[in-house]
């Protein structure tokens, strides 16, 4: 007779928060392969967590629940702010958002999406803010002049879009390409934003200073793993290198665009 | 070694030991079976239930885990446990916290892999709870574990439940089982009783009086066999009754027989051992009255012998026996057994001598019969008699008949020399009388002529009557001569065309007879032995005779041919004549006795004789029939013997 519970010793287990962007499936299996190389280097095992969706999420990250911090860089910054957590490394690739529509549809600027529906993956994601951004530059308000529908995911907002339901979609630019094929309606972009770092990694400010470093050192190392090349340029995010204050305290404006939101 | 007697089990004890036996073990197997089927459906069932929420459980937990959902976690849990029989659950993240637990923890459970689920259950039926450890996994990452404890009393339940209820029924249907076959057994030795005790008393009781229970089945039958083979067994005891009876009777006939003849009888197997014998056996043997010869080769007492290597004996001649002759070498009675036995045919001798107990030898007549025991010769009887006086007598016999040869030797010789001095004496009285005779018919001729004047007629008439008589008495001396001439002529046997002969004689009558009156037919190629004189004069007379006793007949019809009788050739002359009565048959071969007056039919009688006579000397056979009025056939055979006997 074996006693009930075969829980056995484990070394210290690296809790890795992801933002969840995606469902947690598509988000595991995304990040899974870097995940595992990260542990190669580590030579200790990561525990990747997410939430039910991004308020929570951002709330147990300020709240410190996670030694690593895999996120868009607004709420690293801001988890930095809260909870003090250290930036690692950052993804070297920018990314893009961009707004869609069906192809047969008359819009043609985005000042044609007055008073129309949009989809967007949630308020807070770098995308939608980064849309909504946009949408304010060409003067709509998008708490007043468009009505927003938050999705939970990149995928749903452009589904909505497939099935009628919104007008337009804000997602990360070039995940319609990848998508394209299976799906039975025709898009076409309408407008992209600024370009910006997908993510960064952070650690936990209880971790030493020579931890801090050394998961630092593995983060950079999975930059040149070889058995992450292939990862990396089908993800695009590029490869893990260390941000330059600059570009950290690029991501400023964004985390106050979160903020706002948050207090809205 | 004395035998056990074997225990008495009654038929019904060993049909119904069987019958338990039998139905205990299928019954044990069915339930057994049931049990196993039970089980089988519990765990398959338990299985695929467990595989069928697992990996729908593992979908949903596994991202709610990830996603730290314990809202979500608990409402699965809860499901689970509510819907799907799990008495306890746990999740665990990958470094073994707990996340969430749900339903009572039992510690001391079995621990399950997946794939060990159902040969779990079924090695150990009484476990209550089993408990199963799954990974959750995404995209083959291991995101945390489920515990899951599962209740399993059920299926040890239901099994026990199933072997209660099936040993229940088992045990009902034997103790049914048992009742039934107890009164079918009871009925079925029942009826067999009543037929053991019935058989039992065969023959002295009444079997048609216990057989008449009636079943209707196999013992029915059984007893309807019983009382026909009781019937049938009766029929056979009253004939083999019979037969014993009549056996013993034969037997007391035999022996009898055997013990009543004077005849040696005794039996003997192949290799020569007495197996039974007559009394007559033991007496002809010299042996005790009450003496046993049984198994003693009795033909050592016996040995070939010449018939005067022993005094006064001598074997009969003559006699020819009905047995085959063997030839017999010094060993003759072993020969004569051997062949006996190789041959399977009887063999007789009169060459054998047996010894008596006191050493003496006598003869016997010996037959040996071979014992037949299907195909193959078994043994063999031998009968014998002793043959001592029959020896004497034929050798008094013997004596006897050598005197009265030389008796009758002397006097034929005595009779022949007189008859030859009688026929000598007769024919020269008949010779010597022919020239008186002459004489005075010549005389009495001359007499008539010259004196024919002178006497008177009456006179004349009785020198007539003298010259007649002496005619007929020169008639008479020549017919004796003739018959005498026969006798006397030594025969010179030749082969004589009869056909030839008959028609050169009819050539010679020619022209005194009436060839228009007188019919003769004569058979061409008759060819027969003889001396040519006397068979001509044998046919001379025969066609005279025929010529003259039909001389009264319109057309005269002569027959002279050959016919066979009893396969011998038979010559004959017939005709169709006055005939006679053939009462006077024998009269009429004697010399000078005639049937008829001379007046009607003149001659001598001495015809006939002469015929008789030829034919004797041939050594031939003549006999006449003959109808009144209708005419007379003789016919006659000549033999053709090496020497010709003299007359005598």
């Amino acid at each position: 007779m074996e006693t009930a519970d075969a829980g056995s010793p484990t070394p210290h287990v690296l809790r890795a928060g992801l933002i969840p962007y995606l469902s947690p499936g598509a988000l595991i299996k995304t990040w899974s392969p870097f995940v595992t190389r990260l542990e190669h280097y580590l030579q200790q095992p990561i525990m990747m967590k997410s939430a039910p969706n991004f308020p929570t999420f951002i709330q147990r990250a300020s709240a410190g629940r996670y030694d690593l911090l895999m996120v868009a860089p607004h709420i690293g910054i801001l988890a930095k702010r809260r909870a003090h957590y250290r930036i690692a490394v950052g993804f070297g690739n920018p990314a893009v958002g961009e707004v869609l529509v069906r192809a047969d549809s008359p819009y043609r600027q985005l000042e044609s999406l007055r008073g129309l529906e949009l989809s967007a993956p949630a308020n807070t994601t770098l995308v939608s803010i980064m849309g909504e951004a946009l949408l304010q530059q060409q003067g709509l308000d998008p708490q007043r002049d468009v009505r927003m529908h938050y999705t939970g995911s990149h995928n749903n907002a452009i589904l909505a879009l497939q099935s009628g339901k919104v007008d337009a979609a804000i997602v990360i630019s070039g995940l319609y390409a990848r998508m394209a094929a299976t799906l039975p309606v025709k898009l076409r972009s309408l407008a992209v934003t600024a370009p910006v770092l997908p993510a960064i990694i952070l650690t936990h400010p209880a971790l030493s200073q020579a931890e801090h470093q050394r998961i630092q050192q593995a983060l950079l190392a999975t930059a040149k793993d070889p058995m992450l090349g292939e990862y990396f340029l089908q993800q695009g995010f590029g490869v893990p290198r260390l941000l330059t204050p600059a570009e950290i305290q690029a991501f400023d404006p964004l985390v106050d665009l979160l903020l706002a939101r948050e207090n809205r | 070694m004395r035998l056990l007697k074997p225990v008495f089990i009654p038929l019904r004890l060993k049909l119904l030991a069987a019958a338990m036996v039998v139905e205990v073990v299928m019954l044990g197997i069915l339930v057994w079976n049931a049990v196993r089927l039970n089980q089988e459906s519990l765990v398959t069932q338990t299985q695929y239930r467990i595989e069928e929420v697992l990996p729908l459980l593992n979908a949903s937990l596994a991202a709610a885990v990830v996603n730290e959902d314990m809202a979500l976690i608990q409402e699965l849990l809860d499901q689970l446990v509510r819907d799907s029989g799990f008495a306890y659950i746990a999740v665990y993240e990958v470094d073994e916290n707990l996340i969430r637990d749900h339903g009572e923890r039992i510690n001391e459970v079995r621990l399950l892999s997946l794939a060990e689920l159902a040969d779990g259950i079924r090695q150990d039926n009484t476990l209550d709870r089993i408990a199963l450890d799954v990974p959750l996994l995404i995209a083959q990452r291991r995101v945390g574990r489920l515990y899951l404890q599962l209740n399993t009393h059920f299926i040890g339940n239901a099994i026990a439940s199933v072997a209660k209820q099936g040993t229940a029924i088992a045990v009902f249907e034997v103790l049914l089982t048992a009742i039934l076959l107890s009164v079918l057994g009871f009925t079925l030795t029942r009826h067999l009783n009543v037929l053991t005790k019935a058989v039992r008393g065969l023959p002295a009781t009444r079997p048609e009086l216990s057989l008449t229970q009636n079943s209707n089945d196999e013992i029915g039958v059984l007893s309807d066999a019983l009382r026909g083979m009781v019937d049938e067994l009766s029929l056979h005891e009253r004939h083999r009754d019979n037969i014993e009876q009549a056996l013993r009777e034969r037997e007391q006939q035999i022996n009898l027989l055997l013990n009543s003849t004077a005849e040696a009888i005794v039996g003997l197997d192949r290799e020569g051992c007495c197996t039974f014998f007559n009394r007559a056996c033991l007496n002809l043997l010299g042996d005790a009255p009450h003496g046993n010869l049984l198994g003693q080769p009795i033909l050592k007492r016996c040995k070939l012998a010449a018939k005067d290597e022993f005094s006064g004996a001598e074997c009969s001649e003559g006699s020819e026996p009905a047995f085959s002759v063997p030839k017999l070498s010094e060993n003759g009675p072993a020969d004569l057994l051997r062949q006996t036995l190789e041959q399977g045919q009887g063999l007789h001798s009169d060459q054998l001598y047996f010894q008596r107990r006191d050493n003496s030898w006598f003869p016997v007549e010996c037959w040996f019969y071979p014992v037949m025991d299907g195909v193959h010769v078994s043994g063999a009887v031998v009968t014998f008699i002793d043959i001592s006086e029959r020896q004497k007598t034929e050798n008094e016999l013997n004596d006897y008949r050598r005197h009265l040869e030389k008796l009758v030797d002397e006097r034929t010789k005595a009779l022949l020399s007189s008859n030859r001095e009688l026929q000598s004496y007769s024919y020269s009285i008949a010779h010597d009388l022919r020239s008186p005779v002459r004489a005075i018919i010549g005389f009495s001729q001359i007499l008539q002529a010259e004196a024919r004047d002178k006497l008177s007629s009456t006179q004349m008439q009785e020198l007539q009557r003298v010259i007649n008589a002496g005619k007929r008495m020169s008639l008479l001396i020549d017919d004796i001569l003739e018959l005498s001439k026969i006798n006397r002529t030594a025969i010179q046997p030749k082969s004589v065309d009869l056909t030839t002969l008959a028609h050169g004689i009819l050539d010679e009558w020619g022209r005194a007879l009436n060839t228009d009156r007188v019919q003769c037919q004569i058979e061409p190629g008759m060819l027969v032995e003889g001396d040519a004189r006397l068979v001509d004069l044998l046919i001379r007379n025969l066609l005279s005779n025929a010529i003259k006793y039909s001389s009264k007949t319109e057309i005269a019809r002569i027959r002279v041919g050959k016919t066979t009788i009893n396969g011998e050739i038979v010559y004959f002359v017939a005709d169709n004549g006055v005939g006679f009565d053939m009462r006077f048959a024998d009269k009429v071969f004697q010399p000078f006795q005639r049937l008829h007056r001379e007046a009607e039919f003149e001659g001598t009688g001495v015809g006939l004789a002469i015929a008789r006579r030829v034919v004797d000397r041939h050594l031939g056979r003549i006999w006449i029939e003959s109808k009144i009025a209708e005419g007379t056939t003789v016919y006659f055979t000549l033999v053709k013997p090496a020497v010709y006997p003299l007359a005598v």
